[in-house]
């Protein structure tokens, strides 16, 4: 476990999400790695919330900063991720790998308010792109398609389940960082993983609630783990910010909070490789089936 | 009941108003312990679980499963030889696999051992399709996992055509190709019910719709509320395909006792040693009492509980989910055979009874 080189990142606490904008502050993202247009993005949408900063109320009824949401995959989690997203607010279209009239239907029952659309569109109109994919099918993504784009990485390696696959047998690194190897153009984020997907949409909570349970948002982008963040803290999660794709590994399958029903201060303890049994709070630890993917 | 599982056919009891209600219960063939809690033989284990199918019947449950497993605690390999044997002590109970793993099978021999189940239990086969909860087939016939969507794709077609009776002609990657082959032993009064177990995929909610399947959703933790969407997911894509209504069931784990307090006291240290164990090879969280009572309570996916507290919360599912069937998963490794059967009458003799009793209340209030 690499938790000796792990920063979790101050974050701006239950009491004011979303995401505060102290973590939105244009300094933040001048080092930056994000690719140009995502950059663009993220300043014009800094303007206007500045004078709400004192009204976490008003703030939360904004739209999102980066609004439009693409899920690729319409398998066990896509669809409840994207479902997630519209009722978050999220303006948010859902692909496979083929003809949207092929999911036009799932869409329909299971994500009513997303729009069904060819991959490629659904990516070229967002500002987010979620990776639902079966790992197994990830070779058989075109980087191009996601160039330039904050990808979140919802995947899991998980060989007794899935296969031995070999891009991901490097047991030295993450799954992300091999994803974000082969994605080179893009920023990736590693969050949506360590979730069931079927309690990622019983578990939300509102902003306060003693049930609102913790989730990790790795990156090396600071702006696009940010941004990434906003939309966990959105749907109903305190987002956790870890500050590199590499301490994204604590995610991972077996790892300290893979599956763990945990709330913020649990999960950071967890993730610093600290017991957490001093803690007056504890959230139970559900059974949560598999990881995000299956 | 022999006609009320075919579709469509029989009284109209079901919250639907056009399938009867039908209670099943299914065993994966956890090795059960003796009086000392150590494990029994394989061996003891299958003699044991004919003993569970017979009584099943005798109790008046409409159906008994055994779901295909390839483990030391689960021996149950070969589930149609098994089905077979209670077959012919049996007379009313349909017998079928819950699941028979179709990825790593060849269509054609699970056609041929369930049509001849068919035969031997003059009409009483069934097939439940799927992956199952387990992979241990994979690796055993020499299947790769990351194929596990081609595999379940073209075999289910194929399925659906040798069902279908008469000479097949298929072309696919996953088996030889057939040219008008006649496959035998041919079926006596057309296909056999088929089911797809569905643990959370869409797109097999779909593939059991295009072929004409009909739906098991398989619901083994959190808010079975939470599955009512793939139902009506299902109902809607059986209309767009042109098809005739097909039932909805649910499959889920439970255990029966006398009173509340004996079901999850037996039932709890197995489930916790059970899901440990798995818990390392398929990630699932390892429970605590506080998981435990969430998922035997009313929201949760559990049946564990009294004849009273499990038919009330059976009824309240079916309601939810616009299903009509209801499978019982009983046994959990390392309870006693005494035990399994003791849950084996009370839910033929009590909770059956019982939902039938809650469900025609709820329809006559509607």
């Amino acid at each position: 476990m690499p938790t000796g080189t792990l920063t979790v990142r101050p974050s701006s606490g239950a009491m004011h999400p979303p995401s505060s904008l102290s973590t939105w502050a244009p300094t933040e993202h001048s080092d930056s790695a994000m690719p140009d247009g995502a950059q663009a993005a993220v300043s014009s949408a800094l303007e206007a919330p500045r004078e709400t900063a004192g009204s976490p109320l008003l703030e939360a009824a904004l739209p999102p900063r980066l609004q439009r949401i693409a899920v690729l995959g319409t398998g066990h989690s896509g669809p409840v991720i994207a479902r997630a997203a519209v009722a978050a607010g999220y303006e948010v279209s859902i692909a496979a790998s083929g003809d949207p009239e092929n999911i036009a239907l799932i869409a329909q029952v299971l994500v009513p308010g997303a729009e069904p659309r060819w991959a490629a569109d659904a990516v070229k109109n967002s500002d987010i792109v979620v990776l639902a994919l079966p790992l197994h099918k990830f070779a058989t993504l075109d980087p191009t398609l996601v160039a330039d784009k904050i990808v979140i990485d919802a995947m899991n390696y998980w060989p007794p389940t899935d296969g031995v696959q070999e891009m991901f047998e490097d047991h030295q690194r993450g799954s992300s960082e091999i994803v974000a190897d082969r994605l080179s153009r893009s920023t990736i984020v590693k969050t949506l993983n360590h979730i069931g997907y079927h309690d990622l949409e019983d578990q939300r909570r509102p902003v306060g609630s003693p049930e609102r349970r913790a989730l990790g948002v790795a990156g090396d982008d600071t702006g696009a783990v940010d941004a990434v963040a906003e939309l966990i803290e959105r749907i109903g999660y305190d987002a956790v910010r870890l500050d590199s794709l590499r301490a994204g590994r604590l995610l991972q399958p077996g790892g300290p909070v893979f599956g763990a029903s945990l709330c913020r201060a649990e999960f950071e303890m967890a993730v610093r490789g600290e017991p957490r049994g001093a803690l007056p709070h504890k959230l139970a630890e559900t059974h949560s089936k598999q990881g995000a993917l299956r | 009941m022999t006609a009320a599982l075919s579709n469509g056919v029989g009284d109209s009891a079901g919250q639907a108003g056009q399938f009867p209600l039908v209670f099943g219960l299914d065993t994966f063939g956890d090795v059960t312990y003796d009086d000392d809690g150590r494990p029994l033989p394989h061996a003891q284990t299958i003699r044991n679980v004919v003993e569970e199918g017979v009584l099943a019947d005798q109790v008046g449950a409409d159906f008994f499963g055994i779901g295909e497993h390839h483990t030391d605690d689960f021996p149950l390999s070969a589930a149609d030889v098994v089905l077979a044997a209670i077959a012919a002590r049996t007379t009313s109970i349909h017998l079928g696999s819950a699941v028979t793993v179709l990825s790593s099978d060849d269509p054609v021999r699970v056609f041929q051992r369930y049509s001849t189940l068919n035969a031997i239990s003059n009409g009483r086969a069934e097939v439940i399709l799927g992956r199952g909860s387990s992979v241990d087939s994979f690796p055993l016939f020499g299947y790769d996992l990351a194929d596990y969507e081609e595999l379940f794709e073209e075999k289910t077609t194929l399925f659906a055509e040798l069902l279908k009776g008469g000479p097949v002609t298929w072309e696919g990657a996953t088996r030889a190709s057939l040219r008008h082959q006649d496959v035998v032993p041919h079926t006596e009064s057309g296909p056999f019910p088929t089911w797809i177990g569905v643990g959370g995929s869409p797109q097999s909610v779909i593939r059991a719709a295009r072929h004409g399947f009909s739906l098991m959703l398989a619901i083994i933790g959190g808010s079975p509320a939470r599955f009512a969407p793939f139902s009506q997911l299902f109902q809607q894509a059986v209309e767009r395909f042109g098809r005739a209504p097909l039932p909805v069931g649910v499959h889920s784990p439970g255990h029966l006792a006398v009173t509340d307090e004996k079901a999850r006291e037996e039932f709890w240290p197995h489930y916790l040693e059970v899901i440990r164990r798995v818990s390392r090879t398929r990630g699932f969280a390892i429970p605590t009492k506080e998981s435990f009572s969430y998922e035997t309570g009313p929201q949760g996916a559990l049946y564990v509980g009294s004849p009273d507290t499990v038919a009330h919360k059976i009824a309240a599912n079916l309601t939810t989910l616009g299903a009509t069937r209801f499978d019982l998963k009983y046994g959990m490794g390392g309870l006693s055979h005494q035990a399994l059967m003791t849950n084996i009458e009370l839910y033929g003799t009590q909770v059956i009874p019982g939902v039938r009793e809650l469900c025609t209340r709820q329809c006559q209030r509607d």
